[in-house]
């Protein structure tokens, strides 16, 4: 990274740099849910973006939603040990 | 040169303890993942160097052999290894999670349990549980990405203002390289900064690295969590007087 501070030769960094962040971002937009439906030849940093902005957010949403409902499972249910080993073997 | 500073903060979370501590570095290093993480051994320590965090020793609880890393001599590797997506997705991985999950619930049960019990709401527990959650899901990373040292750093110790190593950045190429993305990706990328915790002030190449790793960090996470509350339910079903009564 030191490397490339060199001012003579920022006009290229930024260059190499667009490349690398288009990369970045098709990688980012397969990862993204309806992958399939995009067509791949083009990505529109601006849609990538907005669209990984609302995945994480809906991600978070249901990472919250699970939260209270483990929590209200906890509130009726203790986990003693019995259980937690139950549980582990369920998820087996 | 390495300095080493005074041991600044503790915590505990998930049973670990963590430990922060200071190292002001001379010159900057492009930062590295401090080899193999040992499975059995917590994270003990770790510093920033400028203001990147090093990852330092890991010492086990007796389990498995101690790994302690010499700082120093990672400091010599020049490539980060990529953090590999592929893991998230692996059932292993899922397990590993949902077993330290579990025993995280565990213990925030019985935390919410010893204080008054009026006092602690559906949404405190729901916030307690979530922020285990998310502790574990930063375990799990092994500390090889920006967002899961954050998370580990943010709840459990204090927030320092970190102190500059001394490594001017040339703002001439840092306005340069701006201009370059328009205002409005700026803006969607600043957002999605702040989605990711540790992000804030990250380019943007590196920032889109962090984010695809946090978004399958997140999508195994939904996974184990929603496995965890099926079991559950299916556990709860039963009267627990029927599970008290003898071993199953």
């Amino acid at each position: 990274m030191s490397s490339r501070r060199s001012r003579s030769r920022q006009m290229s960094s930024s260059r190499i740099t667009d490349e690398q962040i288009n990369d970045l971002l098709t990688k980012l937009q397969a990862v993204l849910p309806e992958a399939h439906l995009r067509s791949t030849d083009r990505v529109s940093a601006a849609k990538v973006l907005q669209d990984t902005c609302n995945y994480i957010r809906s991600l978070h949403r249901e990472v919250d939603d699970l939260s209270e409902r483990l929590s209200e499972l906890l509130a009726n249910n203790d986990i003693n040990s019995a259980q937690a080993a139950i549980i582990r073997s369920l998820l087996r | 040169m390495v300095r080493s500073g005074p041991c600044d903060g503790e915590g505990t979370a998930d049973g670990c303890r963590w430990i922060e501590i200071w190292v002001f570095v001379d010159r900057f290093d492009r930062f590295g993942v401090a080899g193999d993480w040992n499975l059995a051994g917590y994270l003990k320590g770790f510093w920033w160097e400028g203001s990147s965090l090093r990852l330092g020793m890991t010492i086990s609880n007796g389990d498995g052999d101690s790994a302690a890393k010499d700082g120093g001599r990672e400091r010599k590797r020049k490539r980060r290894a990529e953090p590999s997506l592929v893991k998230w997705k692996t059932e292993g991985e899922q397990k590993t999670y949902s077993s330290k999950l579990i025993e995280a619930l565990r213990r925030v049960r019985g935390s919410s349990a010893a204080g008054a019990a009026s006092a602690t709401t559906d949404h405190s527990r729901g916030r307690a549980v979530r922020e285990a959650a998310d502790r574990a899901l930063a375990a799990a990373a092994r500390g090889r990405t920006r967002w899961s040292r954050a998370i580990l750093c943010g709840r459990t110790l204090k927030r320092r203002v970190l102190p500059r190593a001394g490594r001017p950045k040339p703002v001439g190429r840092a306005r340069a390289a701006e201009r370059s993305k328009p205002p409005a990706l700026k803006t969607k990328a600043r957002v999605l900064g702040r989605l990711v915790p540790g992000c804030r002030k990250l380019p943007l190449p590196s920032l889109l690295e962090e984010v695809s790793d946090y978004i399958a960090a997140l999508e195994m996470q939904v996974r184990a969590m929603s496995a965890i509350a099926e079991a559950l339910s299916a556990v709860g079903g039963a009267p627990s007087a029927a599970l008290a009564e003898g071993p199953m």
